[in-house]
């Protein structure tokens, strides 16, 4: 799922929603378990990477030159990139939650300007 | 190991790898870029334009296409979106009313205020009697009331009272406390900017609520031109 537009929280209100907050909510918690195991993935696969490379570059039966060591704990890093940047979103996922709530009844407050100009334009 | 095998794995990994590493960074980019690009669109002097055009659709179609384009990562993580989005919403919502204040008003317009003389119907009243008759009822009154509320800040601005930022209402409400608007029309005003705020709100008027607030403002207004100590400095 991508982010909510705002545009969206509009047509939620124009459409009159029955129980919209808790649509928000529950679309909101989906989102947060499919981003933090879509994290969790490639955090996992990096972090197995290295570890491998490290306990047999550790026990010295490692039978890779280093340079060799170098590409795959760069390997590890690179698979750890996207990992990052998703959990970083997450962090922000709480404050988007409480955003679209708010925004959600500041929309609403103007609701029925909003269908007016929705009915002329269709 | 073999060679070629060697090198096709090195090669993968490498490319893989950096393949990764661009992708989150392109993400990032294009999401900043795509940010930037919104925030240009949603220019406060379009926002200004687009409220002072009195069209329904214009503020509409602001409101969709350009707040419409932010998304919610973006009013989170950046706090020049956050704050436009906020500002411009707010002054939408004052522009538009609430559904509290707009049944608030519905009470004033309950009762019809008697006109006690029959004015000249001159412009812009005509032109809005006009828009009115072609179905453009948001126009009209929305035009009717921006019309009422430059014609009390002009009274405002002649008294010295620094008042750039009321409403019609508000206006009227401050200025009869100053026993600045003449009792006798007053209501007339009042019933006037109800019947606009309604329609701009979104809510249905009948061809005689919207006739009758014309013609309350046409004659209120006339009255306010005929009294001169309240327009000494208006120009």
């Amino acid at each position: 799922m991508r982010e909510l537009s705002m545009k969206e929280l509009i047509d939620l209100v124009v459409a009159e929603v029955p129980e919209a907050e808790t649509r928000i909510q529950k679309m909101f918690e989906w989102y947060f378990e499919r981003v933090k195991i879509v994290s969790q993935w490639f955090l996992a696969a990096a972090a197995s990477l290295s570890i491998s490379v490290l306990v047999t570059f550790f026990r010295g039966g490692s039978k890779l030159v280093w340079w060799q060591n170098i590409l795959v704990l760069f390997l590890a890093f690179a698979t750890a990139t996207p990992g990052l940047y998703r959990l970083r979103q997450l962090r922000s996922l709480n404050r988007q939650f409480v955003a679209a709530l708010k925004l959600y009844s500041e929309f609403k407050k103007i609701k029925t300007f909003l269908i007016r100009y929705r009915e002329a334009t269709r | 190991m073999n060679l070629w095998f060697e090198t096709i794995t090195v090669t993968a990994s490498v490319a893989s790898g950096l393949v990764s590493i661009v992708v989150t960074m392109l993400t990032w980019f294009f999401s900043k870029k795509s940010m930037r690009s919104k925030l240009h669109e949603a220019q406060e002097e379009e926002f200004r334009r687009a409220l002072g055009s009195d069209k329904l659709t214009e503020i509409g179609s602001y409101l969709d296409k350009n707040i419409g384009n932010f998304n919610l990562y973006e009013y989170v993580s950046n706090p020049n979106v956050s704050n436009k989005i906020d500002i411009y919403l707010e002054k939408v919502r004052s522009f538009v009313g609430t559904d509290t204040e707009v049944e608030q008003q519905a009470k004033e317009t309950k009762s019809l205020p008697k006109i006690k003389e029959r004015l000249h119907i001159s412009d812009p009243f005509d032109r809005i009697l006009t828009e009115l008759r072609s179905g453009e009822t948001w126009t009209a009154l929305a035009r009717l009331r921006r019309y009422i509320e430059i014609n009390l800040r002009k009274i405002a601005k002649a008294q010295d009272i620094p008042l750039e930022r009321a409403t019609a209402g508000q206006l009227l409400n401050i200025l009869s406390r100053r026993g600045l608007i003449p009792g006798e029309i007053l209501l007339n005003l009042r019933y006037a900017i109800a019947v606009c705020n309604k329609a701009i709100h979104g809510v249905e008027i009948s061809w005689d609520e919207a006739e009758a607030a014309v013609l309350n403002a046409n004659f209120a207004l006339g009255k306010l031109k005929q009294a001169p100590e309240l327009n000494h400095n208006s120009g």
